[in-house]
């Protein structure tokens, strides 16, 4: 699977849901969209094998 | 995941309500609580003049949409004001943004700069203390007051959403600050004096999150970086606090504010004789104040010049 986080990619061996690997991933539920193969999808959506996810930052101080 | 209201491919779980949307019944549920605020506050009355504070941010862009759409048929006439307080390379691209979203609603937009104001910007300052946040809360208000005065505007509507609702909330009681906390509200303004333009927001029982994913779907355009001085803030750290417990007790942050508005009728007694306290002018700039002298964005402005003409002094 291939993660993108703030414009960096990473390739990950992970299969779950998107909860699982934001947790996996340390990042904050609340902070973040995350859109899998270009589509938004839920927290809830299972991810893995040759999918895209992307993590859109959404929380911004200021 | 499906949508549980039409089998659709879902776009959200909203965790609170242990459901999840698909696009359009997430579109429906968000401009319905939205409207819900703006009528259980009563924040929008016919033919008012209504000044719409913005940023070029998710939120403010957010807002100006549903004002815009909400406003149309009570004949409201809409100004978008920005204050630029001068960063480069995040403000400049935030007015472009700004500038785009205005033009799509037709809601005309008036620019303030801190430059032309003040003479001095946060962008100067910035890098020079550790406390520019302050600086510019204090100088954003003063000036944004100032204009909807000007302008002859009724109210002044604010982006500030759920997640900001909780921040304030908490870091007031961590500073032991409650004055400041029966001041704050979905509505009205900081003291009875007629020289504060009373304050609406709109998105107060709104979630940042919901109002970010909101604005991507309906491809809004809107600044998504961090203010190059955010991380100075306190409110920061509340915000982290707030997004950890969200996550282990889902629905927090809408039951600190619930619990707020309780709380709230109580310091309103407490503080009611001063909330209604004659305010004075301040000496420089006229506009209004609790200080003796001069107000603290005069105080703050005159501050800030001096610093940036004693750094160059140093420079060789």
């Amino acid at each position: 699977m291939l993660v993108r986080v703030n414009s960096e990619k990473r390739k990950l061996g992970y299969s779950g849901d998107v909860k699982g690997l934001l947790k996996l991933l340390k990042v904050q539920k609340e902070t973040v969209v995350v859109a899998k193969n270009g589509k938004i999808v839920p927290e809830t959506e299972t991810v893995g094998g040759n999918d895209e996810v992307e993590l859109i930052k959404v929380i911004f101080g200021g | 995941m499906k949508c549980y209201l039409c089998k659709q491919d879902a776009v959200v779980r909203i965790e609170y309500m242990q459901r999840e949307l698909c696009q359009q019944h997430f579109f429906r549920m968000f401009e319905k609580r939205v409207m819900h605020t703006i009528r259980k506050f009563g924040m929008v009355k016919k033919g008012m003049r209504i000044g719409i504070a913005v940023s070029g941010g998710k939120d403010s862009t957010v807002m100006l949409h549903l004002l815009a759409q909400v406003c149309k048929p009570m004949r409201c006439k809409l100004v978008a004001i920005l204050a630029d307080e001068g960063i480069r390379g995040y403000r400049d691209r935030a007015i472009v943004k700004c500038k785009k979203e205005c033009k799509k609603v037709g809601v005309p937009l008036k620019i303030y700069s801190f430059k032309k104001e003040y003479k001095v910007t946060v962008g100067e300052i910035g890098c020079r203390v550790n406390n520019s946040c302050s600086y510019c809360g204090v100088l954003r208000r003063h000036i944004l007051n100032k204009a909807a005065r000007e302008l002859k505007l009724d109210v002044l509507a604010f982006g500030h959403n759920l997640d900001d609702a909780a921040q304030t909330v908490i870091m007031n009681i961590t500073r032991n600050e409650p004055f400041r906390l029966a001041r704050f509200g979905a509505s009205g303004g900081i003291s009875e004096d007629e020289s504060f333009v009373p304050r609406i927001r709109p998105l107060i029982e709104t979630p940042e999150k919901e109002i970010a994913l909101y604005s991507i779907l309906k491809g809004y355009e809107s600044v998504m970086q961090d203010c190059p001085f955010a991380s100075q803030a306190f409110r920061d750290r509340a915000r982290e606090f707030l997004n950890g417990i969200e996550e282990e007790y889902p629905g927090s942050k809408k039951r600190v504010l619930e619990s707020f508005w309780v709380i709230k009728r109580a310091l309103e007694k407490e503080y009611a004789a001063k909330k209604g306290e004659k305010i004075g002018k301040c000496a420089k700039c006229g506009e209004p104040t609790s200080q003796k002298k001069e107000c603290k964005a005069c105080e703050l402005a005159a501050r800030a010049r001096g610093i940036i003409k004693q750094r160059r002094k140093v420079k060789p």
